[in-house]
Parts: C-alpha cells; sequence; structure tokens
C-alpha cells in the first residue's frame, strides 16, 4: 500500500513537471534574467551632474587578486574636467581575462564608483581586447 | 658631548651621548614615540605635542623631542596618560584634517595616517563643519600646498629657517586659522623648494611633478645617485611600469644629507621627452635616416676602418663628456688607446679638475673657506647649503668671483678682481705669502711669483692691498680651511696656481667645473697626456699593467686635446671623430673653427640621447644612448666620493647604455682586447683593477659611499709655473664678457626636462646698472651681444651683481649658445652691447 502510495507521489512530480514551463532559456534568442546582486563586468559610475565618480585612489587595483586593474591618475584643470576635487583617473584599465569577479574593487570603493554591473558576455576574439579601458567602462552619460 | 649618560625608558636601560633627546634616545632603544613635528636635521621645536611622554620626577607630561636626556631618567612612553594624550592629540588633528586619503599623493606614507591606525580613535566624535582652508596653492614651480590637510608641524618652515636661511615660508594668522603660505604675492622659488615635500609628514605639501601619478604602495624604488651635477646627491629613484615618476632624496651624510636641488628632484622628465632618439640613425643621401643598430655598427666600422687605413690610427679622435659615467669613459679611454691613438679628450673650454682634498663634511665644518670662481648655487647646489652651514658654525667665507653671488651676505671678504687677473690674485697672495715666511712655496714658484709685489697685484686686479693680505692671513691661519674653486676657473696654469696656493697654505682643495662627472671622467683618463688613474703616459709600470689588463699594445704618445683638436682636422690631419654625449657645435669656444674642421672630417660617429646640432649637422652615424635612470654606473663626485647609479627603467626604443654601446663600437672596429661585459658592474671591476685608487670599489647595492680621493702627484700641466699675468685680451668692444651656468638651463639634459623648464630665466645678459645708462639699456629691453664669432640677441638685465666693465652671459641659456661669443679658457673677451630698437610688432 505504501509503495503504490510513493508511487504516485512520484508520477504526480512528474506529471506536474509535464504541465510546467521549460527552465531552459532559449539564449541568445531569449535574454536570461539577471539577479541584482549578480557580478557581471565593471562599470564605471558618474554623478548626477556626468562627472565621473572614479578619483584614480588606486585601491580597487591594491585590493583586486589578480591585478586586473589598473590605474593612472592626473589632476584636473579647469579646461578639462573629469571628476569631482583635483584627482581623475587618466587611465582605468580591467582585464578581463584576469578578473574573478569577486567583487572586492566593488567593496573597497570609496566613491561607488566601480560596480560590477549585470554585462556577462565577455568572450573577445583577442587578448588585447579582453583590456576594458575607461571609456569602454564608464557608464553612459545621462 | 663625549660623556654618555644611562636612563631608562620603559623600564630598559639606555646609554646614549649626552645632549640626546629622549625621543632620539628612545629611538636608539628601539622603542617608538610618535612625532610629527620632530625631524633628526631640524631643531627640536615641540610643536605637535604627539611626543609628550611621561618622566618621573618631572610634574604633568613632557615632549619628549624637546627634552634632553639626563643621568637617572626614567621615561614611560606607553602608559594611559600617555596613550590618552595620543588619542586626544590625534582627533584633536582629524577634526579639520578633510579624510581625503584616497586622493592624497600622502597616503601609504603618511605619518598622520600611520598614527591614527596605531594609537588614535576609530571613529570619530566630531560632526561639526571641517573648517575650510586653501587647496591646491600653488606654492612655486615645484611645490603644491593643500592647507587644509596642513598639521601645522612647521617642518617646511623651519627648513627655510635653519637650512635655507631664507624664509621663504612662513605661519600666518592664529589658532585654527594658522596656515602656511608664502609671503603675499611671492613665489616659493628656492632652489631647494622640493625638499620641503620629503619633509611634509602629511599630504600637505606634493611634488607638481609627481602629483597624482601613482600612489605610494605602486611605486618601486632603487637607491641611486643623481648624475645632473658634480656633488653626485644620494637620492632614491622611484617608478612604476617602466616610467620613472619620482626621485628623493636619501640619507647621505657624507654627501647630500638627504636634501635634494630642484634640478635633482624635478629634472628627471628627459627619460620620457618625445626627442629622445629611439633609433639609431645614419646618413643616407645627405639625410640622417632610421637604421638597425647592425647597420650602424657597420657603417660606423666601415667610415673608421677606412680612415685608419689609409691614415693610420692617429687620424682617429675621441671626444668624451663631462656627463659620461665612468665606465663609458673609461672603455672610451681604452677604446682610443687600444685602437692605437691619443687624441682622446672631454674638455671643451673648462680644465681637468684637480682631485679633491677634502670631503663633503670638511666643507661643512670648514673654519675657513675661499670660494675661487665659483658660484655653488648655479653649479652644485647642495653646496651653498654646506657653505651656509660652516659660516653658521662660525667658519669665514672669502669669495673670489666676478659677480655679487647670493652667498655674498655670509662673506667675510668678497674679491672682484678684473676679469682674467683672477690668477694674478692667487700669485698676489703667494708672493706674500713667500714675503712674509721665506721658504714657504716650492722652488720653481718662488721663481714664478717673485716679480709681483703687493702694489702691483693691486693695481692689476683692482682688489684693495690690505683685503688680500686679510685673506693670505685667514687661510694661513687655519687648519681646517679649505680653497673651493667653481667652473669660472678654466684655464690649467690658474688651477696650477690655485693648487700651489693649496699647498702653501696647507688649505685643501675641493673643485667642480660645469659637468656632472668631470672628476671621474678625468680619473678615467680620458684625457689626451694621461692614462687611466691620470698617470702620466711616460709611466712605464702603469702603462705595462694596462697591457697585461687590456691584453693589447698601448699608444702611449700624447694625443691632441680637444683645442689642438680642429685645426688638425681642418687640415686634414684628423680625419674621423667620434663623440660621446658632447656637443662640440655648441660647447667648444671657437665654434666657426669647430663647425669647418667638422665639414672637413671624413666621418664623425655620436652616442647621444637627442639629437643635437653636431649630429645634425655632421654626424654620418647617431646612436642613441640611455639616459641617467635607464643605466648603471658609477659618478666620481666632486670630492672624490664615488657613487653607483642605478637604471629603474628600460632604455627607451632601442637605446643602449652608453658603456656598451662603447664596447658594441669596440666589437665592430675589431679593437684589440676583450670587450665582452656582462654589465656595468663588470666594467667597474676592471677599473678597480686598472686604477689604483678605485682599487677595492665595487658595486654596493645599496648605492654606498667609496671614498676615491687620492694624493695627486703628478704636476696639474705639464708646462713648468710662468710669471702670471693678467689674460690674454680678444675682442674689440668695451665689455668684458663673463660666463657660467645657470642650474635651471644647465645642459641639454635640462632643457627636455619638463619639471625644470621655465624655471632658468629667458636669455638675458647681466649688465651693470651704470654701463647700462651708458650704453642706454633699460631693463628687460633686447640687446645685442657682439663678440667673436656672432651676435646674441638677448634679454638686458640690469644688475649690480654684475661687476662694472662686465657683461654676465649664462652659458648655453635657451640653446643660445654663448660660445658663439668667444668665450674661451685663459681669455679675457671684450663684447659690443648695444640696445636693439624695439620693433613695433
Amino acid at each position: 500500500m505504501d509503495a503504490i502510495f510513493q508511487m504516485v507521489r512520484g508520477l504526480w512530480v512528474t506529471c506536474k513537471r509535464l504541465v510546467w514551463r521549460p527552465v531552459t532559456v532559449q539564449y541568445p534568442e531569449q535574454r536570461p534574467q539577471i539577479y541584482p546582486r549578480f557580478r557581471g563586468r565593471h562599470v564605471l559610475g558618474r554623478h548626477e551632474d556626468g562627472l565621473e565618480k572614479c578619483v584614480a585612489c588606486g585601491l580597487c587595483a591594491a585590493a583586486c587578486p589578480t591585478g586586473a586593474i589598473y590605474v593612472e591618475g592626473a589632476e584636473n584643470t579647469e579646461a578639462e574636467r573629469y571628476s569631482h576635487g583635483e584627482r581623475y583617473a587618466r587611465l582605468y584599465q580591467v582585464n578581463l581575462l584576469r578578473c574573478i569577479f569577486c567583487g572586492f574593487c566593488q567593496e573597497v570603493c570609496p566613491t561607488g564608483a566601480v560596480t560590477l554591473g549585470s554585462e556577462f558576455e565577455l568572450a573577445r576574439y583577442s587578448r588585447a581586447d579582453a583590456i576594458l579601458c575607461k571609456e569602454q567602462l564608464l557608464a553612459p552619460k545621462g | 658631548m663625549d660623556q654618555s649618560v644611562t636612563l631608562k625608558i620603559d623600564g630598559r636601560d639606555v646609554t646614549v651621548p649626552a645632549g640626546t633627546t629622549v625621543l632620539e634616545a628612545a629611538r636608539m632603544a628601539g622603542i617608538e614615540i610618535p612625532s610629527l613635528c620632530n625631524h633628526a636635521r631640524l631643531l627640536p621645536a615641540g610643536l605637535c605635542r604627539l611626543c609628550l611622554v611621561e618622566i618621573e620626577k618631572v610634574r604633568g607630561l613632557q615632549p619628549a623631542c624637546a627634552s634632553i636626556v639626563r643621568e637617572g631618567m626614567v621615561v614611560h612612553t606607553d602608559t594611559p596618560a600617555v596613550q590618552h594624550n595620543r588619542r586626544m592629540v590625534l582627533e584633536l588633528l582629524c577634526t579639520n584634517h578633510p579624510l581625503d586619503c584616497p586622493v592624497c599623493d600622502a597616503a601609504g606614507d603618511c605619518r598622520l595616517q600611520d598614527y591614527v591606525f596605531r594609537y588614535g580613535r576609530t571613529t570619530s566624535r566630531f560632526v561639526e563643519e571641517k573648517r575650510r582652508k586653501g587647496k591646491a596653492i600653488r606654492l612655486g614651480p615645484a611645490v603644491i600646498l593643500d592647507q587644509e590637510r596642513c598639521v601645522l608641524c612647521q617642518r617646511c618652515v623651519r627648513f627655510c629657517e635653519e637650512v635655507l636661511d631664507d624664509r621663504q615660508l612662513a605661519v600666518f594668522q592664529r589658532g585654527a586659522s594658522s596656515r602656511i603660505s608664502t609671503m603675499p604675492g611671492a613665489v616659493f622659488d628656492s632652489r631647494f623648494s622640493g625638499n620641503v615635500v620629503d619633509l611634509c609628514p602629511v599630504g600637505a605639501l606634493t611634488d607638481r611633478t609627481f602629483r597624482f601619478k601613482a600612489r605610494n604602495w605602486e611605486l618601486t624604488g632603487l637607491p641611486s645617485v643623481c648624475a645632473l651635477c658634480p656633488v653626485g646627491c644620494r637620492m632614491t629613484e622611484e617608478g612604476r611600469e617602466g616610467r620613472l615618476l619620482r626621485v628623493r632624496g636619501r640619507e647621505a651624510p657624507e654627501v647630500n644629507d638627504g636634501w635634494l636641488c630642484d634640478l635633482g628632484r624635478t629634472g628627471y622628465g628627459f627619460t620620457e621627452h618625445p626627442n629622445r632618439l629611439r633609433h639609431p640613425l645614419v646618413r643616407r643621401d645627405g639625410h640622417l635616416e632610421p637604421a638597425s643598430w647592425d647597420e650602424a655598427l657597420t657603417a660606423l666600422a666601415r667610415g673608421f676602418g677606412a680612415v685608419i687605413e689609409k691614415a693610420g690610427p692617429r687620424a682617429v679622435a675621441v671626444l668624451g663628456s663631462p656627463r659620461l659615467t665612468n665606465e663609458t669613459a673609461y672603455l672610451l679611454t681604452r677604446l682610443a688607446r687600444a685602437l692605437g691613438t691619443g687624441n682622446v679628450d672631454y674638455r671643451l673650454g673648462t680644465a681637468a679638475p684637480a682631485p679633491a682634498q677634502a670631503t663633503l663634511s670638511d666643507l661643512r665644518q670648514a673654519e675657513v673657506i675661499l670660494l675661487f670662481q665659483g658660484d655653488p648655487s648655479e653649479e652644485a647646489p647642495i653646496l651653498e647649503l654646506w657653505v651656509k652651514q660652516a659660516v653658521k658654525r662660525g667658519g669665514r667665507l672669502y669669495i673670489v668671483h666676478p659677480r655679487t653671488l647670493a652667498l655674498e651676505r655670509y662673506a667675510t671678504g668678497a674679491y672682484r678682481p678684473r676679469p682674467g687677473s683672477e690668477a694674478v690674485l692667487i700669485a698676489g697672495i703667494l708672493s706674500m705669502l713667500e714675503q712674509g715666511k721665506p721658504g714657504s712655496l716650492p722652488l720653481e714658484w718662488r721663481e714664478a711669483v717673485s716679480g709681483l709685489g703687493p702694489t702691483q697685484v693691486a693695481s692689476l686686479t683692482g682688489c684693495d692691498r690690505e683685503a688680500i693680505r686679510l685673506l693670505a692671513e685667514a687661510l694661513v691661519g687655519s687648519p681646517r680651511a679649505i680653497i673651493a674653486y667653481g667652473a669660472g676657473l678654466r684655464d690649467e696654469q690658474t688651477l696650477a696656481l690655485v693648487a700651489a696656493l693649496a699647498k702653501a697654505t696647507g688649505a685643501r682643495l675641493l673643485g667642480w667645473d660645469g659637468g656632472p662627472n668631470s672628476r671621474g671622467v678625468a680619473d678615467m683618463g680620458l684625457l689626451p697626456d694621461r692614462l687611466p688613474g691620470r698617470a702620466p703616459l711616460a709611466d712605464a709600470a702603469a702603462t705595462a699593467a694596462l697591457e697585461r689588463l687590456w691584453q693589447a699594445p698601448l699608444s702611449c704618445q700624447p694625443g691632441l686635446s680637444a683645442t689642438e683638436l680642429w685645426p688638425e682636422m681642418r687640415r686634414g690631419e684628423v680625419r674621423a671623430l667620434y663623440v660621446a654625449g658632447a656637443d662640440p657645435v655648441t660647447q667648444a669656444p671657437n665654434p666657426q673653427l669647430v663647425e669647418e674642421a667638422l665639414a672637413h672630417a671624413t666621418f664623425v660617429a655620436m652616442q647621444e640621447a637627442f639629437l643635437t646640432p653636431t649630429a645634425e649637422r655632421f654626424a654620418h652615424v647617431v646612436l642613441p644612448a640611455a639616459v641617467p635612470g635607464e643605466e648603471d654606473g658609477s659618478l666620481t663626485n666632486l670630492a672624490g666620493g664615488v657613487g653607483w647609479q642605478r637604471a629603474l627603467i628600460a632604455p627607451l626604443g632601442e637605446a643602449r647604455p652608453s658603456w656598451r654601446i662603447v664596447a658594441d663600437v669596440a666589437k665592430a672596429l675589431a679593437a684589440p682586447g676583450a670587450w665582452e661585459y656582462a654589465d656595468a658592474a663588470q666594467v667597474l671591476a676592471e677599473i678597480a683593477q686598472a686604477i689604483p685608487a678605485y682599487a677595492g670599489v665595487e658595486v654596493v647595492t645599496t648605492g654606498g659611499y667609496f671614498d676615491a680621493r687620492y694624493e695627486y702627484e703628478y704636476a696639474l700641466t705639464d708646462q713648468p709655473p710662468a710669471a702670471p699675468a693678467p689674460a690674454r685680451v680678444a675682442g674689440t668692444g668695451d665689455l668684458a664678457l663673463t660666463t657660467g651656468p645657470v642650474l635651471f638651463d644647465r645642459d641639454i639634459m635640462a632643457r627636455h626636462a619638463p619639471g625644470v623648464v621655465g624655471r632658468a630665466a629667458e636669455a638675458f645678459a647681466a649688465i651693470h646698472p651704470e654701463d647700462a645708462e651708458r650704453l642706454g639699456i633699460t631693463d628687460g629691453a633686447p640687446i645685442e651681444v657682439r663678440g667673436l664669432f656672432g651676435a646674441l640677441t638677448l634679454k638686458a638685465r640690469v644688475s649690480g651683481a654684475c661687476a662694472q666693465g662686465t657683461v654676465f652671459v649664462p652659458e648655453e641659456l635657451s640653446e643660445l649658445s654663448v660660445n658663439r661669443l668667444g668665450a674661451q679658457p685663459g681669455v679675457v673677451v671684450m663684447v659690443e652691447v648695444k640696445p636693439l630698437a624695439v620693433r613695433p610688432d
């Protein structure tokens, strides 16, 4: 009796799944759902006024366990202003082949400039292309 | 001071010399007492109150930096009261300190950051608005000030006061509004201004050339030696990713004691100048075109080979430069001698400095200093500090110089002999000494100066007779007298007289010329009449030893000096020239002759970091050389101290270290002997074998100090001492030309360093107010100075510092080369000066 009950219960699960929508996502035709705390490609944020949040403090590079980040600072001038304050990132490079998406850079960033975004399609045709520069990482203006 | 005192710090018995401060005693015992304002090379100030400690039987907490140790003193550095004070002081400092460490250049190398981390509170109780002060204030050409970050330790102010004796910085306003600043409207333009950046314990003062380029923890550093002036300051090169980003002073009591001038600190930007040569160049159809090293060396071997085959090795000449490292100079000497030519020199209008007899520490402690024809401020800046220090200790300074120097306000006596009569002045002192105490001069000098009476000397030099006597007495009267001669002394005859004066008075000789490594290059034997170690060519033992070492027969016939070279080259006797680091067209005393000679040369090869006018116009092959910061090598400073310059970064493009270029050239020319060296250290090891005075010198990786001072038993010149007479006069003008280097525009390297470009004045000619009035010249107006070989258009600077009847034109200022005017050793050039009409446009 018990055995039959167990069998019916098993079949019930099977039957239920038969009428469920499949969980497989037909990527790339269909876009997967990205969870809010997913850690994808880095994004360098901007303030509301469009200036860059990054001040080139280099803490992300220092915290990075794989040495994937390279930052070089420079000084803002009256004519060319990139960030609030005196210092901005002249160079900000992320090597996607080295990055392990641990999120330490995001955690350590004092200005909240670098965040791991939702982009996950990171394959490239060459190694050089996998090194993203500041212009590729910056969030679009506005 | 040799007494010692025993005290107890934190239960430990510590024995230190009497007069030590408690802070220093604790440091010696390995106990750290935090302090922001205290600095080993500045006087105690007791400003930051962070070093307060408990001393038994003394009421209240005491500043450790300002308390002198006493016998039996009992000090506690870690009691609750002390800890409470530290926490409180740090908390108060942080109330108005912007916590902007992420954008602060000092982060990672900041005392306040370290102390707050170690001793401070973890959270702030301060919720009020922070006080706003000036940010990014450009104090001067080298230093930027952030007043908000300042902790008012006044190290910078004290540096200006105690070390520079030039109060350019001060504290303004009071209490929490206090701020460091220059006087209103003034610029912090001291030659040593960059040192305050090293001194600043926080990030208030930052280096303009380095600002924001890297974080402290990202930099790698190497102990090295500055290669830009004859002092050879010990410094640290720091860089990142193949770029040299920062230069800082390094503790070295025997040389610069941690200070650096701004040329050394901010003058290394030439490493990444876009005009640097990156490839060898070979002249094809009249144009220099990029080539590979193989092509260039083949062309060079063919060029030299043809000349040697046709006209013999003596038709080849080698011209070095005082900018070369010892290794390069040594290999050049070896190459020339091995090829069989003695035509090797590096002096373009200078004299080879005599070996030093004093150290820089001796200079700091000198009782009497005779500064002869030298301006330390422009030629060897750190010496300015040491001369000031000697005077501060009670020393007396005497200056013989055609201009009024900045140091003159420290001088007991200043002498301005008529241009060309400097040698007569020295001879006059010698003759005075001989009269005062017969037999005090060597015989040959006695005869040479015997004809000079005091009245005659006074009338020839225009100096007061009594004043000359005082100088002679001062020199004889002191056991710690130093005769320091500078770049103004250009002829060997006067140098021999100065050396004789040193010998007769017992004063010690210290000297330099404009080149950074003149002494080392001369020691390496880059002279037509000397072997390495400055041994005479006739020295059979030295020759035999060198032949053994070099495995090659030596050419021991004296060659042509750089002065004799040009006429011979024009006549076609010398047909091929190898130039390393020199630019004869702008540096040699007679540019017309040099240009004609070079035009006659069959083959000219050069190794240089930049395309010089000589290279551009005359070179057939140009080899790209590395610059300081890119190559290892030793440099001998003006006091004979050998330092090891380190390569922090790789040479730009295809450039090679200069010593390696010489070895490559030797191999290409199939010069006899072995030319395989793994690195510069191997060359240095060979130098140690070749030159007795350098025996024992080795590469000390920490950049240590090797003393290569040695007794010079040979005469400075081969000519017998002649009766000194006023120098020959050339030219038809009515003003005597004086020249000298200017610190921030001293050579081709400084001109390519963005950090110092613009710090030197625009090309100028200084002229005495009365002469200016007579000629109708106003300050700042354009004037024409016409000399022997042409005229220069310069900006007039009417200044009382320039003696009447003379005009001062800086050497090489902004590439306007003063050699057009014909300045040369042992000759007074009379130039014609006239105002130029200002064109309306």
